[in-house]
């Protein structure tokens, strides 16, 4: 009973994820992928994204130090910033990667870091969120899978 | 993970099974990539960098079936990469990225991708990609039809006619010349020998038609015959590849290797020098006396064994071509000047092969000569070829590779000489020229007109290797050039895979002109038969008795 309102739970807060823009589609192709080869695929590929990403944050916000800015390259990293987000289907993330590189194109340095403080700060919240959410998911068992309702 | 196809049965069940390699520097992208394509029951291989895929594949070739591959990788450009495996391995490549600008893809097809999907991949997509595999093989065998004619050409007297002939038989659409030039990259190493005798014997090293990856190339040699004409003519650099490629059609567009894309995007960009100085360095080949390798060490001419070709060909330049009038002036002086040096560094090389023009008299010859003369010369002939954009450009490349060998100097020099005669056949000469810029393109600045021909000598030096270039098909126009001019040198331009049609036999006026038509049937003779990589066309290049009875 429980574990059933836990899953219940889990399921709602999927769907939040969906519903706030947090997430998109591709994260159901994620989770499509999960089988009992890899019952953590979805968990490990974020992970991976987390892991990486922090890296390329790091990267960045040390070339938006530099004076003048290096368009070019942070075009690049955000290119590549972007990639990985879509891939996981973290929405508004990708969204601030856009963002962003529309202000390097356009040469626009106060743009580019006001862009940046919020895309790091949606990547931040996502991060906190999907953490919350694997392990929700572990605790409600490898019945989680059965969570993935389509509502 | 688990869905790996086991080696038993890899290919009874295609597509289950086939071999992948995925190489993406984003470790998220490629862990997710793996794990769809897995789902779709391939054996896959990951990898986050370029230069360690092409590792893998050059280690063995036969050890996958398709590549698919990022689009901006930090080690290397994903269309460089995509290039590289194409001319050296022809294996389907697809390409990958998160943009999906028109330009982009419109760059991923010049470069021979054979899809292009967007990110995030959805395994759908994935599903359907072993079609490209199929398409290739199939692709594969019809050129290995072609080859066969090529025996016919080599048995006997292959006779322009007949080589025409063999050649008209398929139809080379731009994509198909491409597909033969790349093809052609895995077939040359006899047939251009072969090709050379069959030309006129000149020298069939100078011949060399180094299966100008573009069988186009060749193709378009035979189309226009005016290969000289163009490509020399003017050097205009805009002007200059638009003729050549048509007549020779040696396109060099998207040549395969990295390098060459370099000059395909030159030539496309209108550099028509390039293509001309591909021209050139075909040309050359008139001289040479008799194959005599001398040094020629076919195809490794360039680098490895610049001497021997320049020197066959000096003995054989002795007299500057006479027609080309410009040509001829420059060239005697370009003779005396640079000629002399052996010393093959690809630059050297090319210095030779100025030397021998003058035996060319084609204006080929003059190019070859320029182009080894002086780095300038050098320059002005790669110039000169770098506007065919087709298959010529391949000979371009060549030429232009000769010519930036020497140093590229100026190529722009050479290139107004060339125009001066007539070019009327020049195709050849820009086949060899293409191939020469293919060449050149390895290091990407084939710049003939200084664009292409990247002033690096160094790539001819990779592509000297030819037969192991990657990217040297090419080299071998180069080769060519200078061999036509010696002759023996000849042996060298066999090498270059590509083949380079030292059509620029026809001293009168044109460097073509004489030998043009017949670098013209062997340039189409070449491009149907992929497998020759190089042939020389030696005969063809200032081959001729008119002019050349002098060179050699």
């Amino acid at each position: 009973m429980e574990r059933n309102q836990m899953r219940r739970q889990l399921a709602l807060i999927r769907q939040s994820f969906f519903d706030q823009g947090f997430l998109d589609e591709q994260f159901i192709q994620l989770e499509e992928l999960q089988d009992d080869a890899n019952p953590n695929f979805v968990e490990e590929v974020v992970t991976l994204y987390y892991r990486d990403s922090s890296r390329l944050i790091l990267n960045i916000d040390q070339a938006l130090e530099r004076n003048p800015l290096d368009f070019n390259k942070l075009d690049n990293y955000m290119h590549q910033f972007k990639g990985s987000s879509t891939s996981i289907g973290a929405k508004k993330v990708k969204a601030e990667c856009t963002q962003f590189r529309e202000y390097c194109k356009a040469g626009n340095s106060e743009g580019c870091m006001r862009t940046f403080q919020q895309l790091k700060k949606e990547y931040a919240i996502l991060k906190r969120k999907l953490e919350a959410y694997f392990q929700q998911a572990r605790q409600a068992g490898p019945l989680e899978t059965a969570c993935r309702s389509r509502n | 993970m688990t869905v790996e196809a086991e080696i038993d049965d890899p290919r009874d069940q295609f597509p289950i099974g086939m071999r992948v390699l995925a190489v993406d520097d984003d470790p998220t992208c490629l862990f997710l990539l793996e794990k769809l394509l897995r789902r779709c029951q391939y054996h896959v291989t990951t990898t986050n960098q370029a230069i360690k895929a092409l590792n893998l594949l050059r280690e063995n070739k036969d050890q996958f079936d398709l590549v698919i591959s990022d689009v901006q990788m930090p080690d290397m450009d994903g269309f460089k990469l995509l290039e590289l495996v194409g001319l050296e391995m022809d294996l389907p490549v697809i390409m990958l990225s998160i943009n999906g600008d028109t330009k982009l893809v419109m760059k991923g097809i010049t470069h021979g991708a054979c899809d292009y999907l967007l990110k995030p991949v959805r395994i759908e997509e994935l599903k359907n990609i072993w079609q490209h595999v199929i398409r290739r093989k199939k692709f594969d065998s019809k050129d290995r039809n072609n080859c066969g004619n090529q025996e016919k050409l080599h048995s006997g007297k292959a006779v322009p006619k007949k080589i025409l002939d063999l050649m008209n038989v398929e139809k080379l659409t731009r994509e198909n010349k491409y597909r033969l030039y790349l093809k052609r990259i895995s077939c040359v190493a006899n047939q251009q020998a072969n090709m050379v005798a069959a030309l006129g014997g000149t020298d069939a090293s100078f011949l060399q038609m180094s299966s100008l990856n573009g069988a186009g190339n060749f193709q378009t040699l035979n189309g226009s015959g005016q290969f000289h004409n163009t490509a020399f003519r003017s050097f205009p650099p805009s002007g200059m590849l638009g003729r050549l490629s048509t007549s020779a059609g040696l396109g060099i567009h998207s040549l395969p290797s990295s390098g060459m894309t370099q000059l395909g995007h030159s030539q496309n960009s209108g550099s028509s020098t390039i293509d001309q100085v591909n021209f050139q360095q075909v040309i050359i080949p008139g001289n040479h006396n008799g194959r005599a390798p001398q040094g020629a060490q076919t195809g490794k001419v360039f680098g490895n064994h610049s001497s021997v070709s320049f020197a066959s060909l000096n003995s054989g330049l002795s007299s500057p071509l006479p027609d080309h009038r410009r040509l001829n002036d420059n060239w005697s002086t370009a003779q005396s000047s640079g000629i002399q040096s052996n010393s093959f560094s690809l630059n050297d090389t090319f210095k030779q092969a100025t030397m021998q023009p003058s035996n060319l008299r084609d204006n080929m010859s003059t190019m070859a000569l320029q182009i080894g003369c002086d780095p300038c010369n050098v320059s002005s002939v790669s110039s000169i070829s770098t506007q065919s954009q087709d298959l010529r450009a391949d000979v371009q490349c060549r030429t232009n590779l000769i010519s930036s060998n020497a140093g590229q100097v100026s190529n722009n020099a050479l290139a107004q000489r060339w125009d001066d005669h007539d070019q009327d056949g020049s195709y050849h000469s820009n086949v060899m020229c293409s191939s020469i810029n293919s060449m050149i393109p390895v290091n990407g600045t084939v710049g003939p007109l200084g664009q292409h021909l990247g002033p690096k000598n160094t790539i001819f030096h990779t592509n000297m290797d030819f037969n192991s270039m990657e990217q040297s098909n090419f080299i071998d126009p180069l080769y060519m050039n200078h061999n036509e001019v010696n002759k023996s040198t000849m042996e060298t331009s066999l090498k270059l895979k590509q083949g380079l049609f030292m059509d620029q036999r026809k001293p009168q006026g044109s460097f073509i002109s004489g030998n043009f038509g017949s670098l013209e049937d062997i340039v189409s003779a070449m491009a149907k038969q992929e497998q020759d990589k190089l042939k020389l066309i030696e005969g063809d290049f200032g081959c001729d008795p008119y002019s050349l009875g002098t060179c050699m």
